[in-house]
């Protein structure tokens, strides 16, 4: 069995999209993960696909596709099911693209044990892939050893959270997701006497949409917290370090599959309990809702999120262009209802 | 050569008088069809429909759903309401006599039928479920509204490799205080390098272990309706259900083989989609859904002895890929001189034979996995290529569904897969469910079509 | 023998009428469409017959065609425009294999074989975010005629990016540029730009030549070559653009009449009501 190349210069990177793929299981089989942050929504033909659509086709998700497919040092990617639109993508990237395409299905129900052995068995038909691009099958030990960095890694960059701005905050999450760096925090942020906490929840964002970050704060806000799909919300807990040693796999899927919830797990109750519970610990004044058109699991559960928190709701839709005047105009009012 | 054509509802009306004096024996169910219009069917004044008394019998029995599950309810039945497997559970559930099953999810006809006077997609539209959603959005207001169906008794719902927007949708249904038995159907996915496929009806293969994920998901259901609603399904009822639930789709097989391989097409395609759509829980009567059909066969078949039909010999002949929420539209294929020649309504799981050499919860299972919407959009494209060859279609229609998830690109894959084979003029149309605004757009699209169709055949 | 095409579009409504003999164009009007799109067509249709010294009874068939055909009940045939426009951009460049049709509110890609028959089509759906009617919009916002956006093009040096989906929602980004004070020109060439994109999306990945660009919106300059830019390949305009699928239906009714089967006169015979 070939093992893969042993400099950081000459890996190549298994991209993947969802925080249900971990990424301690890729680098433990030799390989280097990368949880790609898309940079922009990109209207460019599908993977040279013969024929294009844009109308029911989420941005976020063509960005990705289109991304992953043309960057040169990318050996594989990941996709799951928890979205139909990449679950289509993967059927799109499988026939027109040559890269290697594993869809992983992450069950999107919780509540029984069948769908928690379903999760581990995925992982482990997800490492014979990684060994079918050159990975090696680590021993339990070394996947242990590796969770265990990871696991420390998350704690240093938590424990960052509240000690950074946060859009700093969110740029060193996906900084951690693409390169598993955490980078220092620079000096303390302390946020403005008359900012008001806000937080976000909704979609992954792109590289263009950090910039959101600043149109808030330029209104007033300061981003308390981040339950967007590619914030603090989607991190694995606390590894069982106890059970380490014994039996890591079953320890990376618990912590992979049932530590976070989701809005497309069903039933999807907890994301409305742990949203109630981060409002009232980080006492924001508001929520934003920030999710992509043709996201249906969002944009369903808007109103609910709006009847079930006590704060105002904001609700924007991104369909992929810049920051326009239209949502700077949302933005700016909602924090002028805050204050 | 005799031409058939098909009638407005009034003239349905004055046929089913003269039925009625010539001796003709109406079913329970039956009756004029306008009485349907005064109990808020005003959408079906605009429909056109099979000369016929049989297909009178499928519109009345098709219409008169409600009624019978409020019937069932008195007579201490439980309904049971199945969501988006389309198919598989309510063999399950009628294997027991004190249960029916039904789908919610058939109230995206609704505001077709009632010419929206339902209001459901504006009461959809105040939950904040809006017209970039699946038409299946009618199914939330339905639920809210309590007019359409009785309220279920249990709820049980697939996720999983099932669509987002049926996901969310449902999701807002228990989340408005509906509970709901959710199960999982992985993805089928391709065979790893060691795996050895089992063979699933329709075709398609999948792995023994996903099979028998599904199969535990099935006893798991078996035991929380026990529970929830006091009714032991065994596997001995199982069996029966799964030899009766086949008596129907051998004879819908039966039924779509001989319109699409006619000379002249036998049928209506607007009444063969009713018919095909019986197959997913029998509109809420397994045995009468049979009488149902086996008329409508025999029709067809004397039609076809007797060379008489719809159009000509020189109708185009469509294969039409994906339901449609307004009904009109398939009136509107035959009105642009197409006739139906194959189908792929999502739900060919629902038409294919239940394997019966197998233990039945496994049958069941390898039903659900067959789900074309639980694989890869290729693996649906290859099924439908293969019937699109068998019945000789020389053009095809993909129906998207304005606010699906997966109907983008899906349409992409089915499409091009379509062309490397054939060379026959596919076009994607996109049908809400009220298309007044877009009726005169949607005809040009089809009757572009139909002249492309005619075109190559010339050059053939 | 005459024949006449009328093709009743959403914005105008074109007549065309050719002769038997050498399917040469004797005379042809246009009028803005409005409410009363069969009167309107009939009036119209009367003009070009007097304009030729032609009589109704001269013209031995006439075919209908575009959003209004079926209003039209004088007319003996309806046929879509995609199949009209086909015939009548292929009967003045017999080898397209490409015709692009931006109208005022709807856009096409119609695709023929090598026979020159249209083996495939796609239009626009429910939005006008690639057709004419968002160069109204901004020539509206600018303040111009349509007819003169084609010239301030050349002078574009930075063409905007305009990313909504929404016409509606461009027009918004358009007011935006405009107050951040981007050059009309840059605007106008962003705009062609997205038109340009739309169409792409139509045409998908394979493309294959000549390409031939009908319908009003090619009447406005610098279009075809936003095309160009964004297919990659030459775009020719088809001589009177806008009149061709009314052209091409008067190809048609002399083909139904005649049943010459040549060239691209046989595909049709026979279509009715």
């Amino acid at each position: 069995m070939t093992s893969a190349p042993s400099t950081e210069r000459s890996r190549k990177k298994v991209i993947y999209s969802s925080p249900y793929i971990p990424a301690e299981w890729i680098a433990a089989h030799g390989l280097e993960p990368n949880r790609m942050a898309c940079l922009s929504y990109d209207r460019s033909l599908f993977v040279s696909a013969p024929v294009n659509v844009e109308a029911g086709v989420c941005p976020y998700m063509r960005g990705f596709i289109n991304q992953a497919s043309s960057d040169t040092r990318v050996q594989a990617i990941i996709l799951t099911t928890t979205c139909d639109q990449m679950r289509r993508g993967a059927d799109l990237i499988s026939l027109y693209s040559h890269i290697p395409c594993f869809l992983m299905h992450v069950p999107a129900s919780w509540e029984t044990s069948g769908v928690n052995r379903l999760f581990l068995r995925e992982l482990e038909r997800l490492g014979e892939f990684l060994v079918s691009l050159g990975g090696v099958k680590p021993q339990p030990d070394e996947l242990a050893a590796t969770m265990r960095t990871y696991d420390e890694k998350r704690k240093k960059l938590m424990a960052q959270q509240g000690m950074v701005s946060g859009k700093d905050f969110a740029q060193k999450l996906a900084c951690f997701a693409e390169t598993g760096n955490v980078t220092d925090g620079r000096e303390q942020y302390v946020p403005g006497e008359k900012c008001i906490p806000v937080g976000f929840i909704g979609s992954p964002l792109t590289g263009n949409h950090f910039d959101l970050f600043d149109v808030f704060s330029e209104y007033g806000a300061s981003v308390a917290f981040n339950a967007t799909e590619t914030g603090e919300r989607v991190l694995p807990a606390r590894f069982d370090l106890r059970r380490l040693k014994d039996e890591p796999m079953h320890v990376l899927a618990e912590s992979y599959f049932s530590s976070f919830p989701d809005i497309g797990e069903r039933p999807n109750n907890r994301i409305f309990m742990w949203m109630k519970d981060r409002v009232r610990d980080h006492h924001v004044r508001g929520v934003v809702l920030i999710r992509y058109m043709w996201c249906d699991k969002w944009h369903a559960e808007a109103q609910r999120f709006r009847e079930s928190l006590s704060v105002p709701l904001l609700d924007i839709e991104i369909d992929g262009e810049q920051i326009g005047e239209r949502t700077r105009n949302r933005i700016q009012a909602f924090m002028e209802g805050l204050r | 050569m005799d031409r058939l054509q098909q009638i407005t509802l009034e003239e349905c009306d004055a046929a089913y008088g003269q039925w009625l004096s010539y001796g003709g024996q109406a079913p329970r169910y039956g009756g004029r069809l306008s009485r349907h219009v005064k109990d808020g069917n005003k959408g079906i004044e605009r429909l056109k429909f099979d000369n016929s008394a049989v297909a009178m019998n499928l519109w009345n029995f098709l219409l008169t759903e409600e009624e019978r599950l409020r019937e069932a309810r008195s007579a201490g039945k439980k309904l049971i309401g199945t969501m988006k497997d389309l198919g598989t559970l309510p063999v399950m559930v009628y294997a027991h006599p004190g249960l029916v099953a039904f789908y919610p999810d058939g109230a995206w006809w609704i505001p077709c039928l009632m010419d929206e006077n339902d209001r459901l997609l504006e009461v959809a539209d105040q939950l904040g479920v809006d017209g970039t959603f699946c038409p299946v959005r009618a199914m939330l207001a339905a639920f809210v509204t309590g007019d359409h169906f009785p309220a279920p008794d249990m709820l049980i719902c697939s996720v999983g490799a099932t669509c987002d927007d049926f996901s969310a949708i449902a999701q807002r249904v228990e989340g408005l205080g509906n509970p709901i038995l959710w199960w999982e159907l992985p993805h089928r996915r391709a065979l790893g390098h060691d795996e050895t496929g089992i063979e699933l009806p329709g075709g398609a293969c999948a792995a023994k272990d996903q099979i028998d994920f599904v199969k535990d998901e099935m006893t798991r259901i078996i035991r929380v309706m026990a529970d929830t609603v006091g009714a032991s399904v065994t596997d001995d009822m199982i069996v029966h259900g799964i030899s009766e639930a086949n008596k129907v789709r051998a004879c819908l097989a039966e039924l779509r083989l001989t319109i699409f391989t006619a000379d002249i097409a036998p049928l209506p395609a607007l009444e063969l989609l009713v018919a095909e759509m019986m197959a997913i829980h029998f509109c809420s009567d397994r045995d009468e859904v049979l009488v149902v059909l086996s008329g409508l066969l025999e029709l067809v078949q004397q039609r076809v002895a007797a060379g008489v039909g719809y159009l000509g010999p020189d109708s185009v002949r469509v294969f039409w890929i994906n339901p449609v929420a307004d009904l009109r539209v398939m009136n509107m294929l035959e009105e642009c001189g197409g006739r139906i020649c194959g189908t792929e309504y999502l739900f060919t799981h629902a038409l294919d034979q239940i394997p019966t050499h197998i233990p039945p919860r496994e049958a069941l299972a390898r039903m659900a996995l067959a789900d074309p919407m639980a694989g890869a959009a290729q693996d649906r494209a290859r099924r439908i290529c293969a019937d699109i060859k068998r019945f000789g279609s020389e053009a095809v229609i993909i129906s998207r569904i304005p606010g699906a998830s997966h109907c983008a690109l899906e349409g992409v894959v089915i499409k091009e897969t379509i062309r490397s084979i054939f060379d026959i003029p596919v076009v994607e149309i996109e049908v809400p469910p009220v298309s007044d605004t877009f009726q005169a757009s949607l005809r040009t699209r089809l009757s572009a079509l139909i002249e492309i169709a005619k075109g190559q055949r010339k050059r053939k | 023998m005459f024949y006449a095409g009328v093709d009743a579009g959403s914005r105008t409504i074109k007549v065309v009428l050719i002769h038997d003999a050498d399917r040469r164009v004797v005379a042809s009007g246009l009028c803005a469409q409005g409410v009363r799109q069969a009167v309107l067509a009939e009036e119209l249709f009367q003009s070009v017959l007097r304009e030729a010294r032609l009589q109704r009874n001269d013209i031995a068939r006439v075919v209908a065609t575009g959003y209004g055909r079926n209003a039209l009940d004088w007319a003996d045939t309806t046929v879509t425009e995609i199949t009209c426009q086909a015939y009548g951009v292929r009967h003045q460049v017999p080898h397209v294999r490409m015709v692009i049709d931006i109208g005022g509110e709807d856009s096409k890609v119609i695709r023929l074989d090598q026979q020159g028959i249209v083996h495939d089509f796609a239009m626009n759906d429910r939005c006008a975010a690639g057709t004419g009617r968002f160069l109204e919009i901004v020539a509206d916002r600018l303040e111009m005629k349509l007819q003169d956006l084609g010239q301030i093009t050349r002078m574009a040096e930075h063409p905007a990016v305009i990313s909504s989906m929404c016409v509606v929602f461009a027009e918004t980004e358009i007011v935006g540029l405009l107050a951040s004070e981007a050059s009309p020109a840059n605007i106008v060439a962003g705009v062609q730009n997205s038109i340009a994109k739309r169409i792409l999306s139509m045409v998908g990945g394979k493309i294959e030549g000549p390409v031939v660009f009908a319908g009003g919106v090619a009447l406005i300059p610098g279009m075809s070559l936003a095309l160009e830019k964004e297919l990659k390949c030459p775009v020719e305009i088809a001589r009177d653009p806008q009149m061709t699928a009314a052209f091409g239906a008067a190809l048609i009714a002399a083909g139904q009449k005649s049943k010459v089967n040549a060239g691209l006169d046989h595909c049709l015979l026979g279509v009715g009501k």
